[in-house]
């Protein structure tokens, strides 16, 4: 099972080799691809934060320089251990009609979720790993690489070949066609794999990515090779978890090739479009986030040399973390250019002005306490006149984000507050004191944008509601009326500077009241009011 | 199984309790509320609350019964009264019922209050008539069943507290089922009806007692103007009058000015005509500025100095 680890790393599985191998993608070479990714592991598992994103990132950088046709790249998200033997055969069938063309085939298998007790774990099913390599050892294509970033995941790159060491070198061994196996694991055996909310996804897949695009290019050549990719991933991925509390990670290989070449995963010639820092740039990790606020790719650029990096076109942040605050700027990667990183247009920033997703905490779960003002009225006008009188209440709210998965929200609130109101009976006014309470809790589904200073949110709420009046006229006995509510929140959040900010919100409800009578009521509320995120 | 896992469990299990509702807010418990006349409500007001040692002695006992009629009143409506001070256990349609309940001050017996509100056929909306009553039963005894102790009807026309209406106590009911009403001494039954809705107000009131009392009864018929007016005609024993034997049953007609003047007039019902056999007027004081008796004793005074000139009877 890959591990939601404590400190600054949480679930995150997904990266995926896009191994690419071959004497330089040759041309008559077709790949073919299979990218497994489900954050669900069923019973006795907590949902990973980011499998399914990091197979979405491996999907990608594997189509857009792993020289993987689209039509030859499945992508499969939270689906089970049936669909994907299923997408394996009917990929294996595809390669064996390529092979009866002439052409030299490639199969790269990448899965990222949870695995546990010898099986990778996909949602509710399950399928061991014995079975999978097994299938992987005798499917028809030329090359098979798998790639496997879970916990244990090392177990399958036991046995023949198998190491835990931070590289390996293919060796030329004539003219022969390169042809084999090669296993890669994000863990030892032994090891939980972790993710980290500071990058937006699991170590290993995300240096592996990072490394695809173009930073494990040691060579310079512009080509990225399976032993280059490894190499870089395993490095960072040690140096990086080795303070965490689940402790360090090493990745593992396994291969048995045969051939005369190391295989290219990708081909940084084929897309012009990056980001390159030019040597004269100060050294250091440099993270490249995209417009989500993940980490699309890391540069770790020493000093005196350049890097380039392979991007999508599209608007990306560039940061740079020193000792004690952050370089943070902005680029725009057009179609086919090649972005030079600017220094000079670099500012500097608190911690705080982070725009990695998630990257101020140590922890997925956030707090954020909203104290404010809220009008709440009924729809129905004889309701709100005689019953129920329109009314302010204040309020306090305490959220909690990615309690149960990222990008949800469960909120607890209080309210009190009351108004004055009247009903008129028997051609008689009496007039009242309405007061209410209510508590309330929601859960919703948010979206950051902008480094999270704004998130619009929506979802349901469930309210009790305490509602009584006190009539002045006093031989009448105070009335009272309590309830539960459902009903329907939306509303939008802003972070201003440090963790204070703003939220607003509005909500429908629904009201059953049943006093002598059944009717269907529904009431209104508008809020807004003060936060600070803890 | 995860925290998380719970928290959704315990979201789930408060949405399932979603639908459950109680209370008694209710706009529509306003009217039974408003249906009910008060303590207080049916009192006859005598402008002066005063009484000297002086004062007229037909206003003392004006005043004497003015406070046996707001007792009996007084009677009727703390009963309701006290049933209002709960919401209603049960609300079905225009029919609200408190309890049944045990009786606290009796052990063995259970109460009940049915109130129930229907359309009034002889006034337009939103008048409407309320029927109540208070049940009995005795748990004790099986097979017993609820009696009526007391029962009332209100026309509301529209106005709070405002209409007409009648209650009726049944000691002897209560009495015969076994029922503790030694609080209620020799009362048999009592009979009020009022009419509230506009001036004058009006409040009748018969009592009849049980044949071993000394007396067989009153009847207070009481009428009350928005001046302050008003008058109070009743039934009081007295030790002799014109023919005779003994002390006899002698009717009052009682009247008084927003100012507290007043007059009253004693007379004996007859076969031939009613019989004059007593006059007394008094002024804001209280005091006697006439006085007249059948057989001379006590005269006094000016009749000229009567508010009102002339006797009713």
């Amino acid at each position: 099972m890959r591990h939601a680890g404590r400190h600054l790393a949480r679930a995150g599985p997904a990266l995926f080799l896009a191994l690419m191998l071959a004497p330089a993608l040759a041309s008559t070479q077709r790949r073919f691809a299979l990218v497994v990714g489900n954050d669900a592991g069923g019973p006795d598992t907590r949902p990973l934060l980011f499998a399914a994103q990091d197979a979405r990132r491996v999907h990608a950088v594997l189509t857009e320089l792993g020289g993987v046709a689209p039509a030859d790249a499945e992508l499969l998200v939270n689906q089970d251990a049936d669909q994907l033997l299923y997408s394996l055969g009917a990929l294996e069938s595809r390669i064996v009609a390529a092979q009866r063309r002439g052409e030299g085939t490639l199969l790269i298998v990448y899965y990222s979720g949870h695995a546990k007790d010898g099986d990778l774990r996909l949602g509710d099913s399950r399928l061991s790993f014995a079975l999978l390599k097994a299938r992987l050892a005798a499917a028809p294509a030329d090359i098979r690489v798998g790639i496997f970033d879970s916990c244990h995941s090392g177990i399958i790159t036991r046995g023949k070949g198998a190491r835990r060491a931070p590289a390996f070198e293919i060796e030329a061994t004539g003219s022969q066609e390169t042809r084999g196996l090669v296993l890669l694991s994000s863990a030892s055996a032994d090891e939980e794999a972790q993710e980290s909310d500071e990058i937006g996804g699991s170590y290993f897949s995300q240096y592996l990515v990072s490394g695809l695009r173009g930073d494990a290019d040691l060579s310079r050549d512009r080509r990225v090779t399976l032993s280059e990719a490894y190499a870089y991933a395993y490095a960072r991925t040690v140096a990086e978890t080795a303070e965490s509390a689940a402790g360090a990670q090493h990745p593992t290989f396994s291969f048995d090739l045969k051939g005369n070449a190391d295989l290219v995963l990708t081909d940084l010639t084929s897309r012009r479009e990056g980001l390159y820092v030019p040597a004269w740039a100060p050294a250091g990790t440099y993270y490249i986030i995209d417009a989500s606020g993940s980490i699309a790719a890391e540069v770790v650029k020493p000093a005196d040399a350049d890097r380039q990096i392979a991007l999508p076109a599209g608007r990306y942040r560039v940061r740079r973390r020193l000792a004690d605050h952050l370089r943070i700027g902005e680029i725009r990667v057009s179609e086919g250019q090649l972005q030079t990183l600017d220094e000079s247009r670099l500012r500097d920033a608190p911690f705080s002005d982070d725009p990695v997703k998630g990257s101020s905490r140590d922890s997925g779960v956030r707090l954020n306490l909203n104290m404010g003002a809220t009008w709440q009225s009924f729809f129905d006008a004889p309701t709100r006149d005689g019953l129920f009188p329109p009314t302010g209440l204040l309020s306090a709210e305490l959220q909690v984000r990615n309690f149960f998965r990222r990008g949800w929200l469960m909120a607890f609130d209080l309210a009190a507050g009351s108004a004055n109101g009247q009903v008129t009976r028997l051609d008689t006014p009496l007039p009242f004191r309405f007061s209410e309470f209510t508590a309330g809790m929601t859960l919703a589904t948010e979206w950051p944008l902008w480094n999270q200073r704004l998130a619009p949110y929506v979802g349901l709420r469930l309210a009790y509601l305490l509602l009584s009046r006190k009539f002045d006229d006093q031989t009448i006995p105070n009335q009272y009326f309590s309830t539960f509510s459902p009903g329907l929140v939306a509303g939008l959040r802003c972070r201003f500077w440090g963790g204070f900010g703003a939220q607003a919100r509005a909500r429908a409800h629904y009201l059953l009241y049943n006093v002598g009578e059944n009717r269907s009521l529904g009431y209104w509320e508008l809020s807004a009011g003060i936060s600070y995120d803890f | 199984m995860t925290s998380r896992t719970n928290a959704i469990k315990a979201f789930l299990l408060l949405a399932a309790t979603a639908f459950s509702a109680c209370g008694n807010y209710s706009n529509e418990d306003l009217d039974f509320e408003l249906a009910l006349p008060q303590d207080g409500d049916l009192d006859a007001k005598l402008p002066q609350a005063l009484t000297l040692d002086n004062s007229a002695e037909y206003y003392k006992l004006t005043r004497q019964v003015v406070t046996a009629f707001n007792g009996g009143a007084t009677a009727l409506t703390s009963l309701v009264d006290h049933v209002r001070s709960y919401p209603p256990t049960s609300r079905n349609g225009g029919e609200r019922t408190w309890g049944p309940f045990a009786d606290d001050k009796h052990s063995g017996w259970q109460m009940r209050v049915v109130m129930v509100r229907s359309a009034d056929p002889s006034a337009p909306a939103p008048a409407f008539v309320i029927s109540y009553e208070i049940d009995l039963r005795n748990t004790v005894q099986s097979g017993s069943s609820f009696f009526t102790f007391m029962n009332g009807q209100y026309a509301s026309s529209g106005s709070a507290r405002h209409g007409q209406g009648q209650m009726h106590l049944a000691v002897q009911t209560a009495r015969d089922a076994g029922y503790p009403v030694d609080d209620f001494g020799d009362l048999a039954q009592l009979d009020l009806t009022y009419n509230t809705l506009s001036y004058p107000i009006t409040v009748d009131m018969v009592i009849a007692n049980v044949p071993t009392a000394n007396s067989p009864g009153a009847t207070y018929d009481y009428t009350e103007n928005a001046d302050g007016s008003g008058q109070l005609d009743f039934d009081w024993m007295v030790a002799a009058v014109p023919g005779g034997a003994g002390p006899t049953n002698v009717t009052f007609a009682s009247r008084w000015l927003g100012s507290g003047a007043g007059r009253a007039d004693a007379y004996v019902p007859g076969l031939a005509g009613n019989t004059l056999v007593g006059t007394d007027c008094w002024g804001p004081d209280t005091l006697a500025d006439y006085e007249w008796r059948w057989n001379g004793q006590g005269n006094s005074g000016s009749a000229d100095l009567c508010v009102f000139s002339t006797a009713v009877f």
